[in-house]
């Protein structure tokens, strides 16, 4: 199990829990500094700004020690510094082009070889969730895959943004993922496919991957269906065709820590 | 991609919109300095925005109705108050307010406002008094307060979060005997800006054009200084299809036959 944390930048999920906008980083800070202590502590009590508790004994205890990496979604800018000074792996998202990464994924690896954890572990790692569609013929993936990104992006523009709805200093910027939610030049334009995406064939997605690898991403996390707007066979055979072709090309050793040998992908 | 997503479920010619009869659309870009600009953003059922929408347009979510009042101290059309008031809605993937009411105080900026861009203005009694603690606005119409917001609990903003979004507006119109949405761009040069929480205390629905039922919750209410300029109409919008089926076009006014 791993716990992942973020703050929300639309309307329909903070309006919806009538969360203090002008406050979120702010929550969101106390959360991921008492929830390992949570799992951690027999008992645990908390007097703070977002929420206040009598001691309690806070079950269940996660089986896994010292307890599930953290991780925050990284979308926003300066997130990545948040992520890092706080020993929390940075979950980002993989588009926006491989060079607008590398300066953040940078300032990651800075600010957590500094960081004061916010709980036992230190997470450092990169994850990035991505779309993929493999096929034989890459002209057809980015077919399919296009309609993959259209569909995402278009459900996505359709719910509202921090930004568009209430002014706040702490929502200048619309993040990653509201970038999917931003105009375009004309009301017909669909978002055109993102570089860096792994759509195409084994080739393209292997190359796209190696440099995603080569910016410091560890791990990837692929989107590959939304509202199924391509069908079931379309993206069992794009698996299959990723899991026989390019797979096999990032297995490698690593010692988990347990110390055992593990081949991981 | 239109069966993913919610649309209005509107028979467009059922409803008796007020729309501008073939309006020229001409002109050049105007600005309005030191304007006052209170916009409202009110939370609504989905099945009020669902309801007033025809099916070109998606609605925002969560549904919304968005309140603006313009208080203009100068320009090219002098002093005038107006008053808009909009569903929250999207033109495929574009943020967008589809018109339910307009008004204004001065014969000049109801014609031109008509003319130019298409708003469907009706003359009324509008105002906006600005206190440091609320923004009141109004509109009067035929000797009835049909509405009235406040937005109070005001917050000034600073730096570069002292901005707010406003979301262009698709007025209905009739081009060439068709009813047609005309997309009217604003933009804005912000010298100060309020956040509060605005409130309602008059909204006649018939009056406004609102067909299902009234917002409920507020999102947020802002009073801005501005020089803001309304740009060149760009866009045009078929009521009856999506922007993502080619619903969307661009606006080129036709130049007048020589003979």
């Amino acid at each position: 199990v791993d716990l992942g944390t973020g703050r929300s930048s639309t309307w329909n999920e903070l309006g919806g829990f009538r969360a203090r906008i002008d406050d979120t980083k702010k929550t969101w800070d106390e959360y991921v500094r008492t929830i390992p202590k949570m799992w951690t502590q027999e008992r645990f009590r908390y007097s703070g700004e977002s929420f206040s508790m009598p001691e309690r004994a806070v079950l269940p205890k996660p089986i896994q020690k010292p307890h599930p990496p953290l991780w925050v979604a990284v979308t926003s800018p300066g997130t990545e510094i948040d992520a890092g000074e706080r020993g929390l792996g940075c979950l980002g998202l993989n588009f926006g082009g491989y060079d607008s990464h590398a300066a953040r994924y940078e300032a990651y690896r800075k600010a957590i070889r500094n960081c004061v954890p916010v709980s036992d572990m230190i997470n450092e790692q990169i994850a990035t969730v991505n779309w993929m569609h493999c096929r034989d013929d890459s002209e057809q993936a980015v077919k399919s895959g296009n309609r993959l990104v259209s569909a995402f992006s278009s459900a996505a523009a359709q719910t509202i943004e921090i930004k568009q709805a209430y002014p706040a200093s702490n929502y200048l910027e619309i993040g990653q993922l509201g970038k999917l939610r931003a105009d375009p030049l004309a009301p017909w334009d669909s978002k055109a496919v993102p570089d860096g995406l792994c759509i195409g064939d084994p080739e393209e997605i292997t190359r796209s991957l190696r440099r995603w690898e080569a910016l410091g991403v560890d791990s990837a996390i692929f989107l590959v269906q939304y509202m199924e707007c391509i069908s079931q066979e379309e993206v069992l055979n794009s698996l299959r065709l990723f899991g026989k072709e390019v797979i096999p090309r990032f297995t490698h050793q690593r010692v988990d820590s347990a110390g055992r040998d593990e081949a991981i992908a | 991609m239109n069966s993913w997503h919610l649309s209005g479920t509107l028979d467009p010619s059922s409803r008796e919109w007020e729309a501008v009869d073939e309006p020229a659309l001409g002109g050049e870009e105007m600005l309005f300095p030191n304007a006052d600009v209170h916009y409202c953003l009110m939370e609504t059922p989905m099945r009020c925005a669902l309801a007033e929408l025809p099916p070109s347009l998606h609605p925002a979510i969560p549904a919304a109705l968005g309140i603006t009042f313009l208080k203009c101290r100068e320009g090219p059309f002098g002093a005038f108050d107006a008053a808009i008031v909009g569903v929250a809605c999207r033109s495929g993937i574009r943020p967008r307010h589809m018109t339910l009411a307009a008004f204004a105080d001065s014969e000049l900026a109801i014609r031109e406002l008509r003319d130019r861009w298409g708003f469907p203005v009706r003359k009324a009694t509008v105002s906006t008094l600005v206190y440091y603690d609320q923004v009141i606005s109004s509109v009067e119409f035929s000797g009835r307060s049909i509405l009235q917001v406040n937005t109070g609990r005001l917050v000034a903003l600073h730096g570069p979060g002292a901005s707010v979004v406003y979301t262009p507006s698709l007025n209905m119109a009739r081009l060439n005997k068709r009813n047609t949405f005309v997309q009217v761009d604003l933009s804005a040069e912000f010298k100060r800006v309020a956040r509060g929480t605005p409130t309602l205390h008059a909204l006649e629905l018939e009056a406004l054009g609102i067909l299902a039922c009234a917002p409920t919750d507020p999102v947020s209410g802002t009073i801005a200084r501005v020089d803001f300029k309304l740009h060149p109409v760009r866009f045009i919008l078929d009521p009856s299809v999506s922007a993502e089926n080619g619903g969307a076009r661009q606006f080129a006014r036709q130049s007048p036959v020589v003979t």
